[in-house]
């Protein structure tokens, strides 16, 4: 697990992705259900939040990325899991 | 509500082009339609020699994964299994086939792209807003003979106009739900778009070839005639996803005058075809984001095309929409 690493694409050109910490980097088929629940709910709240401020994006929620979701944030440890090895 | 029974034995059709005129397609789809009208020769280049691009823009990659996701929680709904359920079940198949890939050496390659609206959050964020979103459906199935829900509807009925085998062309294509919403039969689709969702985003199907073809095979197989097609329309954003509904409707005097448009239009595909002779529309080549063709039809005709459309594209297989759709 490193800082700022980078993965190759499916489009073929590289990325840096920042720390892979970013829970969708992950392959799906190495987390458990209840940490696939714990997205889903994480997705639900910020449905809800979206919709709270009345269908507009909050500065909480620009002030997050929304394209990541942390591992922390999730509760998911990251020792738990394997993380793909993308190039560096 | 039953589906008329020549339309069941037609279903049992399954080559799309006439035997007698192998480059002329017999069977036409909306997006078959759509590909002929807009440039003769993008739809040689798509429906005949079948070329796709090697790496799909995200617009295209992320649209049909929504589109499929949606389409299998909406079965598993109508099959009676719980929203929580399907969401989970469709939630893992998103991630595990539209969220990366797996490289040669077995590693997991997760589709990252540039666009920062098309992308694995952005999809399963999507999926999950929408269900939420419309949690509680007012549209509900039509119930076919059989008790069968009307989610992944196959559909294929002839048209008034005869191919060269001495039978008729067919019109086809397959419709995510037929369902009831309020006193409207509706066929329901799904559509994703960058675009601000409003009357300027909703006049786009108005006219539109699949909303014309669908309520016409909506008024066609069902006893009971279809009102139009209720677009579920998601507007991506880099931080949000936002969704409206809007029923794009027909008249039955629109739907004869596009029918009968639809004819015109084969019999120039059949030219075409006859006369082996596909001509570029180049009133049309910077349409929806620019033709994945441009630069192949800007290279001079013959080898340097064919060099060019080698490197940028692949065959893939036969595009065949009276093939019956799988949604699993």
């Amino acid at each position: 697990m490193t800082e700022n690493q980078t993965v190759a694409t499916t489009d073929g050109t590289d990325l840096s992705v920042g720390t892979i910490s970013d829970v969708f980097s992950i392959d799906p088929r190495e987390l458990t259900r209840d940490q696939k629940d714990r997205i889903i709910e994480k997705l639900r709240e910020r449905h809800k939040q979206f919709l709270d401020a009345g269908q507009k994006v909050t500065p909480e929620m620009k002030g997050e990325d929304q394209r990541k979701m942390s591992l922390d944030d999730l509760g998911i440890d990251i020792d738990e899991i394997s993380v793909p090895e993308g190039k560096s | 509500m039953k589906l008329r029974p020549e339309d069941e034995a037609l279903a049992t059709a399954r080559n799309p082009f006439c035997e007698t005129l192998p480059t002329m397609q017999k069977a036409w789809d909306a997006t078959s339609l759509n590909f002929f009208q807009e440039c003769p020769r993008k739809y040689k280049f798509t429906v005949i020699d079948r070329l796709r691009k090697k790496n799909p823009p995200p617009p295209l990659v992320f649209g049909k994964a929504i589109h499929d996701g949606l389409e299998k929680f909406h079965a598993r709904i109508a099959h009676g299994m719980p929203h929580d359920e399907a969401v989970k079940e469709v939630f893992d198949w998103l991630w595990e086939n539209h969220g990366g890939s797996y490289n040669p050496e077995g590693k997991w390659v997760p589709w990252y792209t540039t666009d920062k609206n098309r992308n694995v959050a952005t999809l399963l964020r999507t999926f999950v807003w929408y269900t939420e979103r419309f949690k509680d459906d007012p549209v509900e199935p039509l119930v076919l003979e059989g008790g069968r829900p009307a989610v992944e509807v196959n559909f294929v009925f002839p048209i008034d106009l005869e191919c060269p085998d001495g039978d008729s062309y067919l019109f086809c294509g397959h419709i995510d739900k037929l369902g009831q919403w309020g006193k409207y039969v509706v066929a329901q689709e799904h559509k994703s778009t960058t675009m601000q969702l409003g009357s300027k985003y909703f006049n786009q199907y108005n006219p539109n070839i699949q909303v014309s073809m669908y309520t016409t095979a909506g008024r066609v197989i069902l006893e009971r005639p279809a009102k139009g097609v209720l677009i579920d329309a998601m507007q991506m954003g880099w931080s949000f996803s936002r969704f409206e509904r809007s029923l794009v409707g027909r008249s039955k005097q629109l739907l004869d005058e596009w029918v009968e448009e639809k004819k015109w239009w084969i019999k120039q595909a059949e030219d075409c075809a006859k006369n082996d002779y596909w001509p570029g529309n180049d009133a049309s080549c910077s349409k929806y984001g620019g033709c994945p063709f441009r630069d192949a039809c800007s290279k001079g005709p013959g080898t340097p095309r064919k060099m060019f459309l080698n490197a940028s594209f692949e065959p893939k297989e036969q595009w065949n929409p009276l093939e019956p759709r799988e949604v699993g």
